[in-house]
């Protein structure tokens, strides 16, 4: 497993690339759709559709949150998390991911029914419910076992 | 005797009033037809105008505006073609300003085509770049801007490239249609 420091900076711009785009000035959506990519700092989302929410202050901007849907799937750096939903909450650094989450980092993974991902923190947190109890599999770094 | 003499005037009359017909006819037939002087060079228009402006009020307001340094109208098309051209659209808004090299101008059907160097900008800063961008007045309640050439969009915290361009100037809602790129500064 690659031993990179995870590391997130939110103010950093956000690469987006498309099929269509649709843009509501009004009520402040960005809307992203077909084979959509994400990235910002060390962190890639992919998903069929993203929306970005934010609030307008005159000509000022401030992104509050993305949500990313369809066969969402984020990489950052060994870290890969699926889900068929992920809401980022921007100034938070902090991904809710839902619809089947799993979460793989090298050989280990975590599913529920609900994932919490910390992209400043290699952490995560898992919620089981009804539907997905927690599952966990983690396998011992090589040399361990001995 | 007068009777026989009279006779062959009138048939030699007939036969020369023929020969002059069927000479016409050829004639007519020979002469190419007139190409379009356009073709050549020479521009017809009913009016030749210098410093043109026009504006459009509807309900009591400047719905649009044009100026151009010079303008060709055609009436039987109802156009104008103007060169270079400026439309502007005063909208709640702002005033959007749209500049390109040439336009032309349907008044009555309230559509106008900028070609050559567009450039539209808006008071919050934001500036449309293309090639090609069409105005319809009658699209929506404020019109509508499309534009099937690669546009390229930047303002603040925001770039944008793609195609397939459709701007609703009432709902404020922008939309392109292919290839986009974007890039988002999250926070001022």
């Amino acid at each position: 497993a690659q031993e990179g420091q995870i590391q997130h900076d939110s103010g950093l711009p956000v690469q987006v690339v498309a099929n269509q785009l649709q843009v509501d000035d009004v009520r402040g959506l960005f809307v992203f759709s077909g084979q959509v990519q994400a990235r910002q700092d060390q962190a890639t989302i992919y998903a069929d559709k993203l929306t970005v929410f934010y609030q307008q202050q005159g000509s000022k901007r401030q992104i509050e949150r993305v949500l990313a849907e369809g066969a969402v799937r984020i990489v950052q750096l060994d870290r890969v998390a699926y889900g068929e939903r992920a809401e980022f909450f921007v100034a938070e650094a902090r991904i809710e991911l839902g619809g089947a989450p799993r979460v793989v980092q090298g050989e280990n993974e975590v599913a529920g029914e609900t994932i919490r991902l910390y992209l400043n923190e290699r952490r995560s947190q898992v919620e089981g419910g009804s539907q997905q109890r927690v599952r966990a599999l983690f396998v011992p770094e090589h040399g361990d076992a001995s | 005797m007068v009777r026989q003499r009279v006779r062959l005037v009138l048939l030699w009359l007939f036969i020369v009033l023929c020969g002059a017909t069927l000479v016409t006819v050829l004639l007519g037939r020979r002469v190419p037809p007139l190409s379009d002087p356009v073709e050549q060079g020479e521009i017809l228009a009913d009016a030749a105008l210098q410093h043109f402006q026009y504006s459009e009020i509807r309900d009591g307001r400047t719905f649009w505006s044009l100026e151009g340094e010079t303008a060709l109208y055609q009436l039987e098309q109802d156009r104008v073609e103007l060169q270079p051209v400026t439309l502007t659209l005063p909208r709640a808004d702002g005033i959007l300003r749209l500049v390109a090299q040439n336009g032309t101008a349907w008044p009555n059907e309230q559509r106008i085509t900028l070609e050559g160097a567009v450039e539209l900008t808006r008071p919050d800063g934001y500036r449309v770049r293309c090639d090609r961008l069409i105005f319809e007045g009658k699209l929506g309640s404020e019109g509508q801007l499309s534009s099937d050439a690669a546009v390229e969009l930047s303002g603040p915290q925001l770039q944008l490239s793609g195609s397939g361009l459709r701007y609703d100037l009432a709902q404020r809602q922008l939309h392109l249609q292919q290839t986009v790129r974007a890039t988002l500064v999250p926070r001022p």
